[in-house]
C-alpha cells in the first residue's frame, strides 16, 4: 500500500494548533433500503452500482480515483486505513459488501456500503473548512446527477440514522492542544463544547484515551442549520478554544521557558535515537516535539514531517508497512527504525518501502 | 396541581423519577409533552426507546443519541427510570410506539428502531412523520432542513423512477430537447396558475444548465 498521503505536504492555515479540517457528507439512493435492512450480497450490488456510476460521470475519475474492494484488503491493510482515517471501523464490518474510493492523493475518500448508501469524505491540512466543504459538494453533486438521492422537503437528505440527516454534514477540526490537556482543562472544555452544540473526541488511540493530545472537534446536529451556518459555528467555536491553548502555549514557555525546552529536546532526542517505541509512545513524543516546531523552538524538523510520522506509527500501519508478524517487539522495533529513518532524512528523501533483507534480519531477530 | 415542567401550562400526569450523573431527579410532565419528548405511557418500566446495543456509526451510536434524549446512558437506563401515573389517567402516549405501525416500504417498527437507532429506509421519514417531527425536533437543531437542496426533485417517493433509464444528456441536441420541453412545461404551468409546479420545473431546469456547465469546465 502506498503509504505517502501528500496531501499533508502542506501545513495548512493555522497548523501550530490546527492538524486538519475534515468534512463528511452523508448520502442515500432513494429507491434502496438502508445498508442496515440489506443483506450482503444486496449491499455489495449497491455499492458496485454506485462506483460504477461515480466512474461513469466522465472519463478522468478512473485516473483520479482508486476503487478499493474491502474484502481484498489484510485485516492489517483494513486497520491502517482506519488509522489514516481514510475509512471508518465500521466499513470494515461488512467487507464483501463495501468498498471505498480513493482519490490519488487521498485527500478524498468516499465509502460506499458503510451505516449510509454513501459517505463522501474530503480532507485538507490546516484550518480550511470551506475548501475541503467545496470539494465534497463537487463529489456530492455527481452521484446527485448520476443516481436518485433520498430527499425529502422537510428533512432534507435521509439518512439510515436521524442525527446525521438534513446536510448529512459533519464537519470536524483535528486539533492538537497539549497544554490545555496538561492543564487537565479539556474536560471542561469539552463540556463547554457540548452546550454550544459540538462534540469533542481524541482523534488517535482507542477509547477515551487522547494519544498525542490531538481531538477531533465536530459539529453534534445537522438539521435545522445551513452547512455554512454549521462550518462558521464550528470554526467560530473553535477558534476560542485555539486561542486559549495558544495563551497557553505563550504564557507557559515565558514563564518555564527550560522547562518546556527541556521536555521538547527530550522528545526529539528519543525519536531520533529509540530502539523500539510503542504507538501510544510515539504519539505523545511526536506531540512534544510538534509543539517544539510550533514555537520555533525546533526547526530542523518540518511539520509536514511530523504529519508523516504522525499518520505512519499506528500499530496496523506499522504491522502492515513493515510486514511484521512477530510478537510486540518487532513491530516496536520498526516503529522505532521507521521514526530514526524518517527524521535522519532528508524530506524528499524519504524511505518507502522496507527493502527484502530489512525484512529477513527482522524475521532472524525475532526467532532469536 | 402540578404544572408541566416543559410548557408549564397543562396539569402534570406523569411522574419521573431520574438520577441524572448522580442527582435524583423529579420530572412532572403532561400527557402531550410527555409523548413529544419520548416517554411513553404503560405499566411499570415501558419506555419508548429499548436501550440494547447495536447500530449506529461512531461518533452518534446509540448511546449518544440515547444522551441527547435522556441524558444517561442506555446502561442506566432501565435501571433509572420509574413510572407513576395519576389515577384517571388514560393510557396515552407515543402513537407510533405503542401501535402497529410499520413501513409499508420495509416493514420497520418503531420498535426496530428503538432497537438500533436505524431507519430501515428512505420511506421511514415519511411512514413515521409524527415522530420523526418530534424527535428531530429533539435531537436536531430543528426539524426543518435549512440546507443546500437537492436539485429539481420531487420528495421521497418510492415509485420514483430508477435512474437506469435516465442517462446524463450527452449529446447537445438531446440536451436543448430536455432543455425545450422543461420550458414548455414550466410555461403550461404558469398558464394553469400552478406555480409550485413551475417552480420545481425551474429548479430542473437550473439543474440541467448546472451539469451542462460542469460538464463543459
Amino acid at each position: 500500500m502506498n503509504n505517502v498521503t501528500p496531501w499533508y505536504e502542506q501545513a495548512g492555515p493555522q497548523s501550530d494548533t490546527v492538524i486538519s479540517s475534515r468534512i463528511r457528507l452523508a448520502r442515500n439512493l432513494s429507491n434502496r433500503k438502508f445498508p442496515n435492512r440489506l443483506s450482503d450480497t444486496e449491499l455489495q450490488e449497491v455499492s458496485e452500482k454506485l462506483a460504477e456510476r461515480f466512474f461513469a460521470a466522465n472519463e478522468h475519475m478512473r485516473d483520479e480515483f482508486t476503487d478499493v474492494q474491502i474484502s481484498e484488503l489484510s485485516e492489517e491493510e483494513g486497520k491502517a486505513y482506519v488509522e489514516k482515517h481514510l475509512i471508518s471501523d465500521e466499513l470494515l464490518e461488512r467487507p464483501t459488501a463495501s468498498r471505498v474510493l480513493l482519490s490519488k492523493d487521498r485527500h478524498i475518500s468516499i465509502m460506499l456500503g458503510e451505516e449510509d448508501h454513501m459517505r463522501i469524505q474530503s480532507m485538507r491540512a490546516g484550518l480550511d473548512l470551506l475548501t475541503a466543504y467545496e470539494e465534497a459538494v463537487q463529489i456530492a453533486r455527481i452521484f446527485e446527477e448520476m443516481t436518485p438521492i433520498a430527499w425529502h422537503d422537510d428533512y432534507g437528505f435521509l439518512t439510515a440514522c436521524p442525527t446525521n440527516t438534513g446536510t448529512g454534514l459533519r464537519a470536524s477540526l483535528m486539533v492538537h492542544l497539549p497544554l490545555l490537556t496538561d492543564a487537565k482543562l479539556i474536560p471542561q472544555t469539552i463540556q463547554s463544547l457540548q452546550k454550544l452544540g459540538l462534540t469533542v473526541r481524541g482523534a488517535y488511540g482507542e477509547g477515551s484515551k487522547a494519544q498525542g493530545a490531538i481531538y477531533q472537534i465536530s459539529n453534534q446536529m445537522t438539521l435545522g442549520f445551513s452547512e455554512e451556518d454549521l462550518i462558521a459555528d464550528l470554526s467560530r467555536v473553535t477558534a476560542q478554544v485555539l486561542a486559549r491553548e495558544k495563551d497557553l502555549r505563550a504564557k507557559t514557555y515565558e514563564s518555564q521557558p527550560l522547562l518546556m525546552e527541556d521536555k521538547v529536546y527530550r522528545a526529539l532526542a528519543l525519536l531520533r535515537n529509540s530502539r523500539r517505541m510503542s504507538s501510544d509512545e510515539a504519539m505523545n513524543l511526536i506531540s512534544d516535539v510538534r509543539l517544539g516546531v510550533d514555537l520555533g523552538m525546533i526547526t530542523d524538523v518540518e511539520p509536514r514531517t511530523l504529519n508523516q510520522l504522525m499518520s505512519n506509527v499506528g500499530k496496523a500501519s506499522v504491522a502492515d508497512r513493515f510486514h511484521v508478524d512477530g510478537g510486540k517487539l518487532t513491530g516496536q522495533e520498526a516503529r522505532a527504525r521507521y521514526i530514526r529513518e524518517t527524521l535522519a532524512a532528508v524530506a524528499d528523501d524519504l524511505p518507502e518501502e522496507t527493502t527484502d533483507n530489512d525484512k529477513q534480519d527482522s524475521d532472524k531477530r525475532s526467532t532469536e | 396541581m402540578i404544572l408541566c415542567e416543559n410548557c408549564f401550562e397543562r396539569e402534570a400526569s406523569f411522574h419521573i423519577q431520574q438520577t441524572i450523573q448522580g442527582n435524583k431527579q423529579q420530572l412532572h410532565l403532561c400527557q402531550e409533552c410527555a409523548r413529544e419528548l419520548g416517554y411513553s405511557s404503560g405499566q411499570g418500566t415501558s419506555f419508548l426507546f429499548n436501550p440494547q446495543s447495536g447500530g449506529g456509526s461512531g461518533l452518534f451510536n446509540i448511546s449518544n443519541l440515547w444522551s441527547q434524549l435522556f441524558g444517561v446512558p442506555p446502561e442506566e437506563l432501565s435501571q433509572l427510570f420509574q413510572f407513576g401515573q395519576s389515577p384517571g389517567m388514560t393510557a396515552g402516549g407515543f402513537q407510533d410506539a405503542v401501535s402497529q405501525t410499520t413501513c409499508e416500504n420495509c416493514g420497520m417498527s418503531m420498535k426496530d428502531f428503538a432497537a438500533t437507532a436505524l431507519l430501515g429506509c428512505p420511506q421511514c421519514y415519511t411512514s413515521f412523520k409524527e415522530s420523526m417531527d418530534s424527535l428531530l425536533k429533539r435531537v436536531q437543531a430543528g426539524n426543518r432542513h435549512m440546507g443546500r437542496r437537492l436539485q429539481g426533485t420531487e420528495p421521497v417517493d418510492m415509485a420514483f423512477a430508477e435512474a437506469d433509464g435516465n442517462e446524463m444528456a450527452t449529446d447537445a441536441n438531446d440536451w436543448q430537447q430536455q432543455l425545450q420541453a422543461l420550458q414548455e412545461q414550466q410555461e403550461a404551468a404558469v398558464d394553469k396558475e400552478d406555480y409550485e409546479e413551475a417552480a420545481r420545473i425551474r429548479d430542473a431546469i437550473r439543474a440541467l444548465k448546472q451539469a451542462r456547465e460542469d460538464k463543459h469546465e
